[in-house]
């Protein structure tokens, strides 16, 4: 098994970026409680007084903002939130439309339709749209801050993220739920008797199989980037800390997720320190890479006859390392060119 | 009996979509500072009598708390809005169907490299051509101080042209990708394998055959990219400060104002979607529904 995950360099990669990226963020968080350094000024060869902003690999390695702060700690401060919480919001939204769409799609006429007409609103109102006039109640601090902990913010927000992205997904598990049952083998196993549950265990579930890892994989991209669009809104992943005072300063995140970066240092693109908003984004992208790799792999191996040839016959044979021969093997088959 | 029950069906689906409408415009009450609430029935019909005097809707803006008369201002948005979405819907359009043309006789390996190129641009947020592109602005203008377009600006001094090309980037990659991958089925069609035996020229084939079919199977996902360009028109104008729709559906939004708003903009896109099935069906008498 080890050795079919090695021979995917994708998943390898993919899969090592995220565990890294988590690990140093709670590592960052257990040992080192989160701090944040801060370099407002340095003095330079000649003794002159420089201040910041720092360019990347300047002084710190991702460069420093304009009140000195370090931004490799606010990525790593960021990461556990950004990774876990387009993962959750990924999980959720897949598992209740799976819930939805299967059954839906065993009837998909009549009443199905009328809420599918309703819901394709979501295809005229963008998402992150609906998002934001829902959340912005909720994650706007209020003048005397907030009333609610930070936990319940960050649960009421990937739940409201994931019940706007579950319809599309439900309608497309549903059509395909569909379009499988309307296939010979799923009739001749009707006509035999087959009750829903059997269908859905033998027939429908293995064919599923395969775009549950596509679903996922989308359901989560959608999500950052709801996230993020949401980020330039400044509405950031569990709550924005306002500034009321006179003097009040530009809106603060408080989890430091890497969409709320953007939006935090988005006012900065058009002055002399553009990787403010560069060093998060880039960050993003390699975060939505390392998903489509991992998806990538994981469906490599998971469907042996897409693997490279050397590959595949390993992969059957760790199965059952001993051929067995039965009568089965010698029945006849027909169309057996079928199973490429 | 078959065009009664034509007529029902196109009358009760916008119906269907404007309900839906109506409940994302007042979702926004189920939500407090704590958490969901319940508002009230009394509050959906204040909204609801808003709604029947469409000239009395007011929009107050955040920062200054100015109260102004919602109609006919909001038709100045709605312009800026529609231009910007008109440029970028044809000009990807046609700049992916050249690429089609272009790619064509390509080799294969040239073919399934654009092929896995637009995926994976697919994949990568908006926000990062918005900013690359002004990134790229600023920077021209530094090295050249030359003004090629603008990066933001208001009233009629509007930036037009760059949100537009921006706009029009990720829709390109979608046409372009879908395309391709058709193209490519199509090949594999037994008319394809006779209308070469039969000795006409690939060309001729692929402007007379395979577009045509193409351009069929390709309808079918226009709802879905018109969802995509709607969602970047979005983050585009506002960060290029553009005051179009989506600042009434950002900024200003109540309730009402939301609804009126999203029902303004809903309509052309409908009824554009509208005409592409109908060319459809008098074309090629393929039933498509949208």
């Amino acid at each position: 098994m080890m050795k079919i995950i090695v021979r995917q360099p994708m998943l390898v990669a993919g899969l090592g970026f995220v565990v890294v990226m988590l690990a140093a963020s709670f590592i960052h968080m257990g040992f080192f409680d989160s701090y944040v350094a801060k370099t407002p000024y340095l003095y330079d060869n000649d003794n002159n007084m420089i201040g910041a902003p720092f360019a990347p690999f300047d002084y710190s390695i991702l460069g420093t903002d304009f009140n000195g702060n370090h931004l490799i700690y606010y990525i790593l401060k960021g990461a556990k939130y950004t990774i876990l919480g387009a993962f959750s919001i990924g999980l959720v939204s897949f598992f209740i439309a799976f819930l939805i769409g299967v059954p839906l799609g065993f009837k998909f006429k009549g009443t199905a339709k009328i809420v599918e007409n309703t819901i394709s609103v979501l295809y005229f109102i963008p998402a992150s749209l609906i998002a934001y006039n829902l959340l912005k109640p909720l994650l706007w601090q209020p003048f005397e801050g907030f009333p609610t902990s930070l936990a319940f913010r960050l649960t009421l927000e990937v739940l409201v993220i994931s019940m706007l992205l579950i319809p599309p997904a439900a309608i497309l598990i549903a059509s395909e739920t569909s379009v499988i049952l309307k296939r010979d083998f799923v009739i001749s196993s009707r006509v035999l008797g087959g009750k829903p549950y059997h269908l859905f265990r033998y027939h429908l579930f293995p064919h599923l199989k395969q775009s549950f890892i596509n679903l996922f994989t989308r359901q989560t991209i959608q999500a950052i980037l709801v996230m993020t669009h949401l980020g330039v809104f400044e509405l950031f992943f569990g709550g924005t800390l306002v500034d009321y005072s006179l003097m009040g300063g530009r809106p603060v995140p408080v989890t430091y997720d890497w969409a709320s970066l953007i939006g935090m240092y988005y006012y900065n693109l058009q002055t002399h320190a553009p990787w403010l908003v560069g060093i998060p984004l880039i960050f993003l992208v390699l975060f939505i890479l390392s998903l489509l790799g991992i998806a990538r792999g994981v469906k490599n191996i998971i469907t042996p006859a897409l693997l490279p040839a050397g590959l595949r016959d390993k992969a059957q044979t760790e199965k059952s390392t001993e051929p067995q021969m039965d009568p089965s093997n010698f029945m006849m088959v027909s169309g057996s060119n079928s199973h490429k | 009996m078959k065009w009664g029950s034509y007529i029902a069906r196109e009358v009760t689906k916008p119906l269907f979509l404007i309900i839906g409408i109506f409940i994302v415009s007042v979702s926004p009450m189920f939500m407090s500072v704590e958490g969901f609430v319940w508002p009230g029935l009394q509050v959906f019909t204040d909204v609801w009598k808003q709604l029947m005097e469409p000239g009395s809707l007011i929009y107050v803006n955040p920062t200054s708390g100015v109260e102004r008369d919602l109609f006919p201002f909001i038709f100045n948005a709605f312009r800026s809005s529609m231009t910007i979405l008109g440029i970028a819907l044809s000009a990807s359009f046609c700049i992916a169907l050249l690429g089609t043309i272009l790619l064509w006789r390509a080799s294969k390996k040239v073919y399934n490299g654009f092929v896995a190129t637009t995926s994976f641009l697919q994949s990568i947020p908006d926000i990062v051509f918005v900013v690359a592109a002004q990134m790229l602005l600023v920077w021209l203008y530094q090295k050249t101080g030359m003004n090629v377009a603008k990066v933001s600006g208001a009233g009629a001094e509007e930036a037009v042209l760059a949100p537009a090309v921006v706009l029009a980037v990720l829709p390109t990659m979608y046409f372009f990708q879908s395309m391709l991958e058709l193209v490519e089925e199509e090949r594999k069609e037994h008319y394809y394998e006779l209308a070469v035996s039969k000795g006409l020229t690939k060309s001729y084939i692929l402007l007379s055959h395979i577009l045509r079919n193409m351009l069929v199977r390709l309808a079918y996902q226009a709802k879905f990219l018109v969802s995509i360009l709607i969602s970047n028109l979005l983050i585009i104008e506002y960060l290029f400060n553009n005051l179009g729709m989506t600042s009434f559906l950002l900024d200003y939004s109540q309730p009402p104002v939301f609804f009126v708003t999203a029902l303004l903009f809903f309509i052309p896109i409908y009824l554009f979607l509208k005409v592409i099935e109908l060319a459809l069906y008098l074309s090629t008498k393929q039933e498509v529904s949208l």
